[in-house]
């Protein structure tokens, strides 16, 4: 395992210089011409300097939205039992989509669309506040009834999709052009403040989980038993969700709707780790889920930017994902 | 010993349990018994706290554990019915995961102690590493019952721990559990569906019709035609087998179906 664990490790930090470094490719003829230029060398320095530098603040931003969606699907898929579920089935995609429509159309470009930090600070109220609306109308009247939930919640990313459809359609091009690069994945969202703003919250959520590790897994034990060995069921889903709630939020307001990313990941690491620690599952889903989604962008970019990393996942992750089932279950 | 005081319980206005008053015995299995619906299931789960009751309230060894945030997992053991896992398990994790109240995930020396105990108290070296999912549904339940042994609980509650079991896995774990109580000092309470393994098998009977307490107290007593044939509204007939009763049970009581029909 721990031979896994050290290959998924490595293949990261590949992933990540490759991302650093992947711009070099379309400008490396400007740079070497420059570097030639005694003139222009220091200038180039600096430049190149400047470029690492907000890069590595993507990679943070998109570290931690792989780490989280990672764990918060894992946790997500023990407390339901089932592996096809992820998190945002509870409408968190289609909530962050409505409230960029509303905005741009609403407000048109005023600074709730254009100031980055307002416009994530209102996102990540709302969706957190949808959420917790959520859970006390259902789940206080129906204790722990995590299907019902779900029920509720694709009904609303439903309704919440069909909404901002329809929205986008009276709108003119330019405010539909906002609104489609707001809510498509994409680092040029990545705001360098965000990240830090997110930071400390995200590694808050991610130290949460990683300290109840055993506790989930006795949950995945199922309900039943985790009862009898001394688990307090309503109030540990309760607070696991509201940090779900907390996590997928900050996570989808930070880079956008990034949902099929966690049910590839978690589900890579479950097929590649043959035992049900949750601590491994935790570890091994977040380091595959940075690799495909940090490789992912670096290919989008070499491609020219001419399709979405979404795209790359979905192609990459889903087939990997099904050959791993098909080989395990010799189907 | 476990007490319930006045214990009332509904789903919506139908009373499912109304004003059960009983004493769960010490180092005794109790069998409860009685017809589907009666209400059997509802008791169980409101004394191993699954549900919580809408009134009246149990003690265990003299403390109320009305509120529901005690945590009981070193006192109870509880195992249901439906047992089935979606994790990759053997047969010595699933075991382990019993030691959870008192090790919290972290298995000391004294924690895997105990798991070897059982495992050869339970004779399962033999299918200690093997998975789970390959099990066969009577060794499924002895590694269940190896799991909840290994929780170190005075109390032990089963739910229709029969289900599933031909009638010589059937009797073999009776034994066990008479077993457990005989050597291990536990106090056992079983929900069940046969009469003849309950009534050889359980010293204590509680039988439930229609939410209320119709019999409690010694199963030699309980195997007469009158209870019987008032618990379940069916005609028994009780003979004498090696100094055990054994009801046979071939006909619906005859006045009840035409007293039926003829509100038809």
């Amino acid at each position: 395992m721990h031979k896994k664990i050290r290959f998924w490790v490595v293949m990261s930090i590949i992933a990540i210089i490759i991302y650093l470094s992947v711009w070099l490719v379309s400008q490396l003829d400007v740079i070497i011409f420059s570097l030639n230029d005694p003139n222009r060398a220091p200038y180039v320095l600096q430049m190149m300097q400047k470029v690492i530098g907000r890069r590595s603040v993507q990679v943070i931003a998109l570290i931690i939205a792989a780490t989280i969606i990672a764990m918060t699907t894992s946790v997500f898929q023990t407390m339901t039992q089932n592996r096809i579920i992820t998190p945002s089935l509870l409408g968190f995609d289609a909530i962050f989509v409505v409230t960029q429509t509303t905005l741009v159309f609403f407000t048109s470009m005023s600074s709730l669309v254009v100031n980055p930090i307002l416009n994530f600070l209102v996102t990540i109220v709302l969706m957190i506040g949808v959420v917790l609306l959520m859970y006390k109308t259902i789940l206080s009247r129906h204790k722990s009834n995590i299907l019902l939930l779900l029920l509720v919640g694709m009904v609303i990313s439903t309704l919440a999709s069909n909404y901002s459809s329809f929205l986008q359609i009276l709108m003119n091009p330019t405010e539909f052009q906002t609104v489609m690069s707001l809510t498509s994945v994409s680092v040029a969202n990545i705001q360098a403040s965000l990240t830090l703003i997110v930071l400390p919250l995200a590694i808050i959520v991610v130290v949460y989980f990683l300290t109840r590790t055993h506790v989930y897994d006795v949950i995945a034990l199922g309900r039943n038993h985790a009862m009898n060995l001394g688990i307090d069921y309503h109030r540990q889903t309760y607070t696991d969700l509201i940090f779900i709630a907390i996590g997928v939020a900050m996570t989808t307001a930070l880079v956008g709707p990034l949902s099929f990313l966690g049910l590839i990941a978690v589900n890579i690491a479950r097929e590649l780790y043959d035992k049900y620690h949750h601590k491994i599952i935790f570890i091994m889903s977040s380091l595959i889920a940075i690799v495909v989604l940090i490789l992912g962008q670096a290919v989008v970019e070499l491609l020219g930017f001419k399709t979405l990393v979404t795209t790359i996942i979905s192609l990459v992750g889903g087939i990997y994902m099904i050959y791993l089932i098909v080989k395990e279950h010799k189907v | 010993m476990i007490k319930l005081h006045n214990i009332h319980q509904s789903y919506g206005t139908k009373d499912v349990l109304k004003n059960i008053n009983i004493e769960i015995p010490e180092g005794k299995i109790t069998g409860i018994i009685g017809p589907n619906g009666a209400g059997k299931t509802t008791l169980f789960n409101v004394i191993s706290r699954v549900i919580q009751s809408k009134s009246g309230h149990i003690e265990i060894d003299g403390v109320d554990i009305s509120n529901h945030k005690i945590n009981l997992s070193k006192q109870i053991a509880v195992l249901k019915q439906s047992n089935h896992f979606s994790l990759k398990l053997t047969s010595y994790e699933l075991i382990c995961f019993g030691r959870y109240p008192h090790s919290k995930g972290r298995l000391n020396k004294e924690d895997k102690q105990m798991v070897d105990k059982m495992i050869s108290y339970l004779n399962l070296e033999d299918i200690k590493n093997q998975h789970i999912d390959t099990l066969s549904g009577g060794q499924l339940q002895r590694v269940l019952l190896a799991m909840v042994l290994a929780q170190d609980t005075k109390y032990i509650m089963l739910d229709e721990p029969l289900n599933n079991l031909d009638m010589k896995h059937g009797v073999e774990m009776m034994l066990l559990l008479q077993r457990f109580v005989d050597e291990l000092g536990k106090t056992i309470v079983v929900v069940m569906h046969d009469i003849n393994i309950a009534a050889t098998f359980c010293e204590h009977i509680i039988a439930i019709k229609e939410g209320e307490v119709f019999y409690e107290g010694p199963a030699h007593d309980m195997m007469v035609e009158h209870t019987l044939n008032g618990i379940y509204d069916s005609e028994f007939c009780i003979r004498e087998v090696d100094g055990k009763r054994i009801c046979i049970y071939h006909k619906i009581q005859q006045d009840l179906i035409t007293s039926k029909e003829e509100n038809i």
